[in-house]
């Protein structure tokens, strides 16, 4: 017969592990989730540098990531106090994301990984996740911290991006050098016209098209954050979560 | 089990060589009336890793394209289907203007383009040009097989920008793109280092909000005053290291441009393709159990030489006339049917008009799947009839008929 001291000790043992296990499990569940439907529905916005634009990928997909961290971040708020999910999801999402094109996009199709390298997601998160220790508010979270997440996805990319943007002479046109990656570099089934890039249009304001688009995204991101912790919330509050 | 399991992994996760490009895929009436490639030519056969190969010919965009099926008027793309970039395309032009962005084109006239690959990878490939339609998809060429020996090692490709960088495309910014993404999760890592530290988590502190929810209090009071600088602190950092890396990138790349995305203008007066003879397809049809397809003709010949037909042209596939010329297949899957074409009442003199019969036969009706047109709500054959003068000259026409199945 095992001492109250042992069995406590037992406890808190099996407590740790839980502990860590359970953790394991939701981040890698809902990081897998993300990555899953990123993949099959804005995946080429995310590593193919001649689809980092100036229009859409400042927006769609960092609109997009936002769902799952955001609906999981109000469950950890709401059951642990816990302003850790977005960046854990994130930060694994981007793991996950490297392992992928450098298996799939590197290894197997033999594509250059300066032409399919990751966008940079994490610091957006740590912005919400720190947002939302610092006001513990879910309205000034969505207004500044998600905010912050749509505005400043160009600038925390332009260090790796910009290179990308320098003009070349080639064959008598001029391209950016991600251009010229996506004419070298063959891909059978995505032609030139299937990006779904900036195009001449007249609505970019003139040379305003970064910022109107980083305003836009940020305006787009926080009505995100909003519905999605509404959705995450709703999640967590069934009965059989609960049971859970 | 334990071999099923093994066997069914090895099909699974062991990635195979890709042989095909789907050309056979498509509809036989897609395949026959909508881009019909001729004088292609893919080569040389075998290069060196570093080597250039050439994918040049002809092709015509049908006169008779369906018209649900959005055609080369909207956008397209000269393209290159092969597995994966074993080659970079160094250039691209068709009727000598550069492809290397989308344009438009027009229906029934002929255009001559020209790839220029430069060798990347060891291995056998097969090399297809490719028209990229939109919204139709992709219209494949003629295939051959291309070696490439040496080591990938020996590749280079650099390019200078205007500014006189100079890009390795290979590896490109691959070092900042590294840096970056290693602080990033180093930043991400620590923050998350702070709380994970603190173990067990998860349940002391499920139960310390249940706790603090039952006594009718706000559950923010397990936010300490360190946790709230230290997320203060992560917040200062982070932005101040955006705002770094901005400045420094603003540096480091002063004048950028956006993608390019702009259409290419083809010169808008192109004539359409004439010939010396005008030909009208009396009927057509194909008898299933020979693998025979028929057609009667009327030919009428404008022109000052004696004519004879030495080739039908349809979805790639080349029926030869024996009589008139030789051509073999360059390699295995080279679609050549090299005494494929029987012509009766076959020569027709200057100024002369006359009703010829020809037979297609050859076995690649059936493995190029030309036959199931049978299944096609519309089953219209089309393609392009070569016939050679005895003064060396070439008139083509094209030509398009109903086709009826003959099942006995």
């Amino acid at each position: 017969m095992a001492s109250p001291a042992d069995r406590l000790a037992l406890a808190r043992h099996l407590e740790r592990n839980v502990d860590l296990i359970l953790l394991a499990v939701i981040i890698f569940a809902v990081a897998g989730a993300t990555i899953f439907v990123m993949s099959v529905t804005i995946g080429d916005w995310e590593f193919w540098a001649d689809w980092k634009d100036r229009r859409f990928w400042p927006l769609v997909p960092v609109a997009a990531l936002l769902v799952f961290p955001a609906g999981l971040a109000a469950a950890f708020w709401s059951r642990f106090r816990l302003p850790i999910s977005c960046t854990a999801v994130v930060l694994l999402y981007t793991l996950l994301r490297w392992v992928s094109v450098y298996l799939n996009f590197h290894l197997f199709g033999g594509y250059p990984l300066s032409f399919v390298w990751p966008s940079v997601f994490i610091p957006l998160a740590i912005i919400v996740d720190c947002t939302l220790l610092i006001t513990r508010s879910v309205f000034l979270t969505g207004l500044i911290g998600a905010f912050l997440w749509g505005l400043l996805v160009y600038p925390a990319n332009w260090p790796l991006l910009a290179a990308f943007h320098e003009p070349i002479m080639f064959n008598g046109e001029m391209l950016t050098t991600a251009d010229l990656l996506g004419f070298e570099y063959i891909r059978t089934g995505l032609p030139e016209y299937v990006r779904q890039v900036e195009r001449s249009l007249l609505r970019t304001f003139g040379d305003a098209v970064t910022p109107l688009t980083a305003v836009f995204a940020g305006f787009v991101c926080t009505l995100v954050f909003y519905v999605s912790w509404a959705v995450g919330l709703l999640l967590n509050n069934q009965a059989w979560i609960k049971k859970i | 089990m334990y071999r099923l399991v093994v066997l069914v992994l090895a099909l699974t996760v062991i990635p195979f060589d890709g042989y095909a490009h789907g050309e056979r895929a498509q509809q036989a009436t897609t395949r026959m009336r909508t881009i019909i490639w001729y004088d292609i030519e893919i080569g040389p056969a075998s290069v060196l890793v570093g080597e250039m190969v050439t994918v040049k010919g002809r092709f015509r965009t049908s006169t008779n394209w369906p018209e649900e099926i959005p055609s080369v008027e909207g956008r397209v793309f000269l393209n290159v289907g092969t597995a994966g970039p074993n080659f970079v395309r160094l250039a691209a032009n068709i009727d000598g203007v550069s492809a290397v962005q989308s344009t438009s084109l027009e229906l029934g006239k002929d255009y001559a383009f020209e790839i220029l690959m430069k060798a990347r990878k060891p291995g056998r490939f097969h090399v297809h040009p490719i028209l990229n339609v939109k919204d139709s998809g992709g219209m494949v060429g003629p295939g051959r097989w291309v070696e490439i020996g040496g080591s990938a090692d020996d590749f280079e490709n650099s390019v200078e920008t205007m500014f006189g960088r100079e890009v390795n495309l290979e590896t490109f910014n691959l070092d900042v793109i590294a840096t970056w993404h290693v602080v990033w999760f180093v930043v991400g890592g620590a923050w998350l280092f702070y709380w994970l530290r603190q173990r067990p988590l998860l349940v002391p502190r499920l139960r310390a909000v249940e706790q603090v929810e039952s006594e009718g209090k706000d559950a923010d009071v397990l936010i300490s005053q360190t946790d709230v600088k230290v997320a203060i602190g992560f917040l200062m950092v982070t932005l101040l290291l955006i705002i770094a890396g901005f400045t420094w990138a603003e540096r480091d790349a002063p004048t950028t441009i956006p993608l390019r995305t702009a259409k290419i203008n083809m010169p808008a007066d192109k004539p359409y393709p004439t010939s010396n003879i005008k030909v009208v397809v009396d009927k057509a049809s194909y008898r299933i159990p020979g693998r025979s397809f028929r057609m009667q003709l009327s030919v009428e010949n404008q022109g000052p030489a004696t004519l004879q037909l030495g080739e039908f042209l349809t979805a790639n596939v080349r029926f030869i006339n024996p009589a008139v010329k030789t051509v073999v297949p360059l390699d295995e899957h080279d679609l050549v049917a090299s005494d494929g074409l029987r012509v009766n009442n076959g020569s027709i003199a200057p100024g002369e008009t006359k009703v010829i019969e020809v037979f297609a036969e050859d076995a690649l009706w059936e493995t190029q799947r030309l036959t199931r047109m049978i299944n096609d709500p519309d089953s219209v054959i089309a393609g392009l009839l070569f016939f050679y003068g005895d003064d060396g000259s070439r008139e083509i026409v094209e030509v398009r008929s109903q086709m009826i199945p003959v099942f006995d």
